[in-house]
């Protein structure tokens, strides 16, 4: 090496440490995933035979409010609010909050669902910014129907303002432009029915990526896996987190997150805790988290459920601009709620969450890419120093390319073995040839967006930033 | 450099053979995921033969007074080699099943027993796999073949709980509401999900009320209650809302006593008037 003890010494320390951090996050993917597969079987089984339509012939099916923050989406609103008023449930209502829109999306509502402005009182169960009005439809095809008019506040405030409009026990937050299947709230509500001694608080449930899929009416027609290469990364990247780490953190009771498109919470356990929060940028990360905290400091039985059907479609960011400042945003919301809960760090009160999940969030996904750039830079130094090993080097990064590629093929197979959408040769081969692709020209690029994300919290960016999306059915922006 | 690989040497060769096995595992999955897609494209294509062949023959049975004898002999070779041509058959019959009333409906039972499917659904009520267990009592429940009706009712204490909603929703099927009443003490919960099949049933196979419904009302189980009371509002039984409240008066259950508030709500909605 260098001769130079000290520093042979650190470079040999930090040569094990990388080595023993690469093997553990190898290691506990494949442990997850394993853990998946059973799961996903064991679910797979035991919903092969249900009927979700008998559902429909309880009279007091539980009440559910949809909850839909909207900001400058008029030009999709009207479709999209039509789309969530005709989804296959009983006891619902869908409610439109509008943050303070630049754009004339009240208009658009008033004039579409011939709204008229309601006596509806507004109890600020949790507090949020001003409400300038609530609106009811005076068309009784339309009576699910409620739109809320408010000041901007972003999305936190916005759902917050949603569920202290809703009466009902249960809420759905959802982002407005995202496709829901038709028996999206009776597979949602399923676990919340069969709960008995034990609470179930929330739901959470897997979002898909939409981009280039067939979609009329509001409705979800045919699944393809899009030509837009950067699209097409995530649909396997949801593949992976949505049917390997979220489906293995379900079952060990250590789910942490539930997308903020698309999830299903006890209104009564959310005001309790607090509601979103507002001061951070990862809100749906932080009330999972808070909600479970108050159950275990209030000594209570609870659940959380994850439901493993593809029920909820969004379009995926197509530009790499876009895409960083989404993924620079859930670095950020990750920070801000592992620091929030700081106290959970393994802290055996709080069981699995504590003494598993979030160490593993806080070295496995927010501190994975800070090593992972360390390592970089430590490599440009050996380089520099010209004691690298370069068989060694490439040996390494072509395991860890293999490692990638392996993991890749497992989700593709796994959506094989259980939902099928993808479902011609061509969009398989698609996934594949993405799979061969993914570690050399995406991953780098999510490592470098969660270190601008590192970057923009260290100078208090706490912004959600525009985050333009073409729509679907639309040609991409020249 | 040199030196130092050769004292590496085994670390070489073990990272080497690391990444052989990584590729060969992801060509395996992906080869997996192959075989997966054409196996199922197969099996789809003579699923859908078989369908159209077996529906053109029920149907031909049922409307063009074919005979059963005539329909077996063209089932013969299909239901000796293929479980598959088994599964779609009584996926078909029970749709007919359900699609259809009275003496087409007594037809399909008939031709049930006597093309020996029944027998492949008993074998299935037989099976360890509880997956299975369903699906076979709930097609001899679809199809009423009562001469069951005592194996389904003993699924009841089954220890799958999958199995023992299936087999109380069976045994309903098969006779009635007043199965429900008999087992007024179940011993196990009765969630709302259980529920709702059981109130889809009484719907689709227009199930007439039961006598002493009320009985529900006074079970051990609260859950019974609930389903005796949420029976006495589907059959809008306002005379029992007196049963019904004093159902409320006994209730510990939290859940049951907000049920059942709604229930004497939804049933009398002006407190004070006559029911």
């Amino acid at each position: 090496m260098t001769g130079i003890s000290w520093l042979d010494s650190g470079i040999h320390v930090f040569n094990y440490f990388i080595l023993v951090f690469a093997v553990f996050v190898m290691v506990s993917y494949l442990i997850l995933a394993i853990i998946s597969a059973y799961s996903l079987k064991s679910y797979l089984k035991k919903n092969r035979y249900l009927n979700y339509g008998a559902l429909l012939a309880l009279p007091n099916i539980p009440k559910v409010s949809l909850i839909a923050p909207a900001y400058n989406e008029g030009n999709t609103i009207k479709e999209n609010v039509q789309s969530l008023l005709s989804i296959n449930y009983n006891n619902f209502d869908v409610i439109v909050v509008n943050d303070g829109s630049k754009d004339h999306s009240v208009a658009i509502l008033m004039d579409a669902f011939e709204l008229k402005k309601s006596d509806m009182v507004y109890h600020p169960h949790v507090p949020t910014k001003a409400v300038r009005g609530i609106y009811t439809s005076s068309n009784p095809s339309y009576s699910k129907l409620i739109v809320v008019d408010k000041e901007n506040g972003g999305k936190a405030d916005a759902l917050n303002t949603g569920i202290n409009v809703s009466g009902n026990p249960y809420i759905v937050c959802i982002d407005v432009d995202c496709i829901m299947d038709k028996d999206v709230l009776l597979k949602l509500v399923k676990p919340f029915m069969e709960q008995s001694s034990t609470r179930t608080i929330a739901t959470g449930g897997v979002v898909r990526i939409a981009n280039s899929c067939v979609i009329k009416a509001g409705k979800l027609i045919k699944v393809n896996a899009t030509n837009y290469w950067l699209a097409r990364i995530q649909v396997l990247e949801y593949l992976r987190a949505f049917l390997f780490g979220r489906m293995a953190w379900a079952k060990m009771d250590g789910l942490l997150i539930i997308s903020g498109a698309f999830g299903m919470f006890d209104r009564e356990i959310v005001i309790k805790a607090g509601g979103y929060n507002t001061k951070t940028v990862g809100e749906d990360m932080e009330l999972v988290v808070r909600m479970r905290r108050y159950m275990i400091d209030h000594k209570q039985n609870y659940a959380v459920q994850y439901i493993p059907d593809p029920l909820c479609w969004t379009e995926a960011p197509e530009s790499y601009k876009i895409l960083r400042k989404q993924r620079s945003r859930w670095t950020r919301g990750t920070f801000e709620t592992l620091w929030i809960h700081r106290k959970m760090f393994f802290n055996p009160k709080y069981k699995i969450l504590g003494m598993l999940s979030y160490p593993y969030w806080l070295f496995y996904e927010y501190c994975a890419p800070l090593i992972e750039f360390t390592g970089l830079l430590i490599t440009l130094i050996l380089v520099f120093l010209g004691i690298i090993s370069w068989v060694f080097f490439f040996l390494f990064l072509i395991m860890v390319y293999a490692y990638a590629v392996m993991f890749s093929m497992m989700a593709i197979y796994a959506e094989e073995s259980t939902f099928k959408r993808y479902a011609t040769f061509r969009d398989l081969w698609k996934l594949v040839f993405i799979a061969l692709l993914e570690p050399i020209i995406f991953h780098p690029f999510t490592v470098y967006a969660a270190l601008v994300g590192n970057w923009e919290k260290i100078r208090g960016n706490t912004g959600w930033g525009d985050m333009t999306r073409r729509g679907f059915n639309k040609a991409p922006a020249k | 450099m040199n030196t130092e690989l050769q004292d590496h040497e085994y670390l070489v060769y073990s990272t080497v053979i690391l990444i052989l096995a990584l590729f060969t595992t992801s060509i395996i999955f992906l080869l997996l995921t192959l075989i997966k897609r054409a196996r199922k494209i197969k099996k789809n294509k003579k699923r859908s033969a078989f369908q159209e062949f077996i529906d053109s023959t029920l149907f031909s049975m049922l409307f063009d007074n074919s005979t059963p004898p005539e329909v077996l002999a063209r089932f013969k070779y299909f239901m000796t080699t293929s479980v598959l041509f088994k599964k779609v058959a009584i996926k078909s019959i029970v749709a007919l099943h359900n699609n259809y009333s009275g003496n087409y409906r007594t037809k399909l039972e008939n031709f049930y027993v006597q093309s020996g499917l029944v027998h492949y659904s008993l074998n299935k009520i037989r099976s360890r796999r509880w997956a299975e267990v369903v699906e076979g009592l709930r097609d001899l429940s679809n199809l009423k073949y009562d001469p069951a009706f005592d194996q389904i009712a003993s699924l009841i204490q089954y220890p799958n709980e999958f199995v023992r909603k299936e087999a109380f929703l069976g045994v309903i099927r098969l006779r009635g509401l007043g199965e429900l009443i008999k087992r007024e003490d179940l011993p196990w919960y009765l969630d709302d999900w259980a529920q709702s099949n059981i109130l889809l049933t009484l719907k689709t196979l227009q199930l007439g009320a039961p006598e002493k419904m009320e009985i529900l009302l006074s079970s051990s189980n609260p859950s019974m209650v609930l389903m005796g009371a949420r029976l006495i509002e589907h059959f809008q039984y306002t005379h029992q809302a007196p049963a019904l409240q004093h159902a409320l008066g006994q209730a510990r259950d939290l859940k049951l006593q907000i049920e059942l508030k709604d229930i004497i709500l939804r049933l009398n909605p002006y407190p004070g008037s006559a029911l």
